[in-house]
């Protein structure tokens, strides 16, 4: 008998038992896939860098002076257990061409023999590389975008004393030079070829392009880290920890899908919550039928808990298969750089769906729970109890002067919460979802982070990409104050009064008794200290006073006020520490010298783009022509703005943050076009009695649809402005702590208000409600005579 | 006395699993403005049916309806949808309301929708409450619709029927659900309107309520079978004349 009761109830509610099962369905996979992304994401670098065999540290030397010493210092440390040496030719930004065109590298670049790399890399199906055909040569993501650089492009390497052409024959994922922070990027060729650069600069004068890169197993780093700072040619060095932290803009991408996920299994949960809830209260009256004819509780709990719990195991193998490819799709977005096995553990799948299935026995006990406490008529009152009923219109018609219609939409959200409350929970996280990420992307390419990449505020930046050789010398501050002096005229001539100037970057050793750090330091042409940025402090006016970064203090131990020694050239020098800032450069590794520092350009290790910061305060208009008079007055130089600047430093970046931007949006549209559909579903469904009288007493179709599609727009309407509301608290909460990793003590969002706050919240908008007015346009097909129906 | 609803040949079939289901056959009557009629008939005879068809509110598989003049066979449903807001009323047996508005605001409700009642805000809701005062409501104007007795609930029906002061007020089993003193209310309440009136056309299966309507029609499978004039004024004759004519209908 229970049986045909449940075979009838399933065909009888085919509606709301369909919507029930989707509902179930969407759960599993959402819950699936979202731990499976969530595993994924939180060990990928940790699992990348396993797989590929990073070693504890590693060190970068050029020219060929630095290597017998490294070597002898080295083997002799107890704490060092391996060392691996790699042969690299150094590439610089003159030294590729594609189309005829120098490629942007953005950083001195790496030439190595796929045979002779310390470390695994990968091709872009996260395949292990292990060979690479003559003629035939691999480049990273960033380099191949940037550049507009298709697979089986040709170009063209020079470095030292050889120029080879090569195919491009694909991307390579490489944990150690791979990041979007780590500016140098990695070329990787056949043995042969890079055999023909190594016989090519057998002459003393291609020693610059030479080096090696050391791979070091040790239990040390620190002391390993100590050693190294005492020998001169060594370009750069790093830890594994480090490099890990160069993959900030992949863990904020990563963690941007972290908290897509987190949001996915909470929308999960209420959705189930509420569905179940909802669809047994509707079930009240055969409830009562049931207790009147003398079926026991324990029968009629039994019933219901052998009809969800069948459904939700439909559900669970519907939504374990489902769940497979929308996880992979969510893994393969989230981690495009990182190389971390397989994606999908069926494991983790199938116990998500088995706790998907243990959580809708609770919520399905749960809410039967008060079919123990309801006599017959109660339940066949729908669950209220004649005494106890509840006031539910909390407006009143007759007290204002609005069209019924809206009046309705408002007095059924305000008397029946409860019913709107999964679509309020869902909308609220979903636009949350997008505010987030739109205010970490915003905040990620706003030139305000110029002052994160330790340079001052500007309008305008060139980038001289052949010239800088020039400065390479004693005196080369002198010559590049000079240069921007010159500029600030040439520009002056022209009607732009401006302020010119220059950083130029070097990487020096800086110590605090025991405590030592070899780390990057910039120094100002025709720029003053008081022009950059400070969390503590006061600029460093003098000449013996510096600013470090707050990672720097930390780590060498030290405040404001203490003395420190930098090992500038040959020379030791001693500072006081004026300062404290934050930086992204070199994961929060900085100083900067007051600018009349003595300091050997030959020694510097890069120059940024010349700054131009106008001195009046002109329109958007004049800032446009004066870019063109620029552009003009220096051809040679690539010409940006300050958000296009920190966009290009960024590079890389830019379009994986694009994407995740609509693959975010992509899913919340969906989610609110399922949740909407469905939900409107069930309320026609409920509420068809109640449309059938509206009809009967002579209310239109057009004026029914509006008034249910009225009812999302409002709940839509509300969750904008809740999320709005939550967007900077909710901000710091889930993307806060990333920031920190990359150095920033605080950070302060950069919204664009237009974007984040209008244009994508009125698309979800406009998409959610499109979606309920479709789906209430069902309301047509219900008669008035169906006015029988109402309960 | 002008025709206020001309019924012509009218038919209505259901199909249901392949097989017709010829409910109204070819019915014809009409109903005099200010007239009470009551349609009376065997369970599953059409009187529902038929009151739901001329009504506007079911569709008609042949035949034609007249309403004020108008052909409602030929209006779309958007125009019968304004016809039953602003120039008919309907009661059913059940006292259906909307549970999200309290009483007040379901009997006002149609009065606010209507674009053509020429009353103000202001002016609707002190009809509304004179309406309330008259059947003896206004006390339960602001309660829930959960709060109230089942003969007050079906008066506060009688209030939104009349809100927009319809020409015809439609009722189906108006005292159905009600006990003996709570319908006897009701059908007081109904016959002063008319007395006012408005044309009041009844579905019942009640020879009591059917006593005290002008005419009574009798339908049987589909077909007006006979039509009663009450004419007696004592309510006791009047009664027991009808009962005599529904036994020789077959009642």
């Amino acid at each position: 008998m229970y049986f045909g009761i449940l075979k009838r109830d399933l065909k009888r509610k085919k509606t709301m038992n369909t919507i029930l099962l989707i509902f179930m369905v969407l759960s599993v996979m959402f819950v699936s896939s979202s731990v499976n992304t969530m595993l994924s994401v939180m060990s990928a670098t940790d699992k990348f860098f396993e797989i590929s065999g990073v070693k504890d540290y590693f060190v970068a030397t050029i020219g060929t002076k630095a290597e017998e010493d490294l070597n002898d210092k080295l083997s002799a440390l107890s704490y060092v257990d391996s060392i691996k040496s790699e042969k690299i030719f150094y590439l610089t930004e003159s030294s590729v061409k594609y189309n005829g065109r120098f490629i942007d590298l953005s950083s001195t670049g790496l030439l190595n023999s796929v045979d002779d790399i310390g470390i695994k890399i990968y091709d872009d199906n996260k395949k292990e590389l292990t060979k690479v055909n003559d003629g035939e040569i691999y480049i990273k993501r960033s380099i191949m975008e940037n550049n507009n650089i298709p697979v089986g492009g040709k170009i063209t390497v020079k470095s030292g004393g050889y120029t080879g052409v090569f195919t491009v024959k694909g991307i390579m994922l490489d944990a150690v030079f791979g990041s979007d922070m780590m500016g140098t990027p990695r070329f990787i060729i056949s043995r042969k070829d890079f055999d023909k650069f190594v016989q090519s600069s057998t002459d003393e004068k291609y020693d610059m392009y030479k080096g090696f890169i050391y791979n070091i197993e040790t239990s040390d780093t620190d002391k390993v880290g100590n050693v190294v700072s005492d020998i001169s040619g060594v370009a750069f060095t790093g830890t594994k920890d480090m490099l890990k932290t160069t993959y900030i803009f992949d863990m904020i991408i990563a963690g941007i899908f972290l908290i897509v996920s987190v949001c996915l299994i909470i929308i999960s949960i209420v959705l189930l919550r509420f569905t179940i809830g909802f669809t047994i209260s509707e079930e009240y009256r055969e409830i009562g039928v049931m207790k009147a004819i003398g079926i026991k509780n324990s029968r009629i709990r039994t019933l219901y808990m052998v009809k969800y719990l069948a459904m939700a195991l439909v559900g669970a193998v519907t939504g374990f298969f489902a769940g497979i490819p929308f996880g992979n799709m969510m893994t393969e977005q989230s981690s495009k750089n990182f190389v971390t096995g397989d994606n999908q553990s069926y494991l983790v799948n199938f116990l998500c769906a088995l706790a998907v299935l243990l959580v809708i026995g609770l919520f399905t006990w749960w809410s039967t729970r008060k079919v123990r406490k309801f006599t017959p008529v109660d339940a066949i009152r729908s669950g209220e109890s004649g005494k106890r009923y509840k006031k539910k219109g909390l407006l009143s018609l007759s007290k204002g002067h609005s069209r019924p219609v809206f009046f309705m939409a408002f007095n059924d959200i305000l008397s029946g919460f409860r019913h709107f409350a999964v679509m309020s929970v869902t909308f609220v996280i979903g636009i949350l979802m997008i505010t987030i990420m739109l205010n970490t992307i915003s905040t990620l390419q706003s030139p305000k982070l110029l002052g994160w990449f330790s340079m001052a505020e500007c309008d305008l930046a060139l980038e001289d990409k052949e010239n800088t050789e020039k400065y390479n010398s004693p005196n080369g501050q002198r010559l590049r104050t000079e240069y921007v002096k010159k500029m600030e005229k040439t520009l002056a001539d022209k009607g732009i009064p401006a302020h010119c100037f220059a950083e130029t970057l070097f990487k020096y050793s800086i110590q605090s008794g025991e405590n030592k750090s070899v780390t990057l330091s910039f120094i100002g042409s025709n720029s003053t200290t008081d022009m950059y940025t400070y969390i503590e402090g006061t600029p460093p006016e003098n000449v013996n006073e510096i600013a470090v970064s707050h990672i720097i203090a930390e780590r060498l131990k030290v405040n404001i006020g203490d003395t420190v020694t930098v090992k500038v050239g040959n020379e030791e020098k001693e500072f006081i520490i004026s300062a404290l800032y934050q930086s992204m450069n070199n994961m929060g590794e900085g100083l900067r010298f007051n600018e009349k520092v003595e300091i050997d350009f030959s020694e510097a290790l890069g120059y940024f783009s010349y700054q131009i910061k106008y001195t009046d305060n002109p329109s958007a208009d004049e800032i446009q022509s004066r870019r063109e008079t620029i552009e003009k007055l220096y051809p040679d130089y690539i010409v940006r703005n300050a958000g296009e600047y920190v966009d290009y430093s960024i590079s890389g970046v830019s379009g994986m943050l694009s994407d995740t931007k609509n693959f975010v949006v992509m899913i919340v549209m969906l989610i609110n076009i399922l949740l909407v559909v469905l939900m409107e579903k069930s309320f026609i469904t409920k509420e068809r009695g109640e449309i059938a009288l509206m009809k009967a007493i002579g209310f239109k179709n057009r004026t029914l649809i509006l008034w249910q599609t009225l009812r999302v727009a409002i709940i839509m309407a509300a969750a904008v402005l809740i999320a709005v509301l939550l967007t900077d608290p909710a901000s710091q909460l889930a993307v806060g702590g990333i920031f920190k990793i990359m150095g920033s003590k605080y950070i302060i969002f950069d919204t664009n208000v237009l974007e984040a706050y209008i244009i994508y919240p009125i698309a979800v908008f406009a998409v959610t409600v499109l979606a309920s007015l479709m789906s209430a346009l069902g309301i047509r097909s219900i008669s008035s005579q169906e006015v029988n129906n109402i309960e | 006395m002008k025709k206020i609803l001309e019924v012509n040949e009218l038919c209505k079939t259901y199909v249901i699993n392949k097989r017709q289901n010829n409910v109204l056959r070819n019915v014809s009557f009409f109903v005099n403005e200010g007239e009470m009629v009551a349609v009376m008939g065997p369970s599953g005879s059409g009187k529902s049916t038929l009151l739901y068809t001329v009504s506007g509110m079911d569709s008609m598989t042949a035949g034609e309806v007249e309403f004020d003049g108008k052909n409602i066979s030929k209006l779309k449903p958007d125009d019968l949808a304004e016809l039953r807001l602003d120039e008919m009323g309907f009661i059913f047996q059940q006292m259906y309301m909307l549970k999200n508005l309290s009483v007040m605001d379901n009997i006002l409700l149609p009065a606010r929708q209507s674009k053509i009642n020429p009353m103000t805000s202001k002016e609707k809701l002190e009809y509304c409450r004179e309406l309330m005062h008259k059947l003896g409501i206004i006390e339960i104007a602001d309660n829930d619709i959960n709060e109230v007795s089942g003969g007050q609930l079906q008066r506060a029906c009688i209030c939104r029927s009349m809100i927009n002061k319809p020409k015809v007020i439609f009722a189906d089993e108006p005292t159905g659900a009600l006990n003996r003193s709570s319908s006897d209310e009701v059908m007081d309440e109904l016959c002063k309107i008319n007395a006012e009136g408005t044309t009041i056309m009844l579905v019942t299966h009640d020879a009591k309520v059917a006593a005290r309507c002008t005419r009574v029609l009798y339908i049987v499978d589909g077909n007006i079978k006979g039509e009663y004039n009450n004419t007696e004024s004592d309510m006791r004759k009047r009664e027991r004349s009808l009962n005599n004519w529904l036994l020789e209908m077959g009642w």
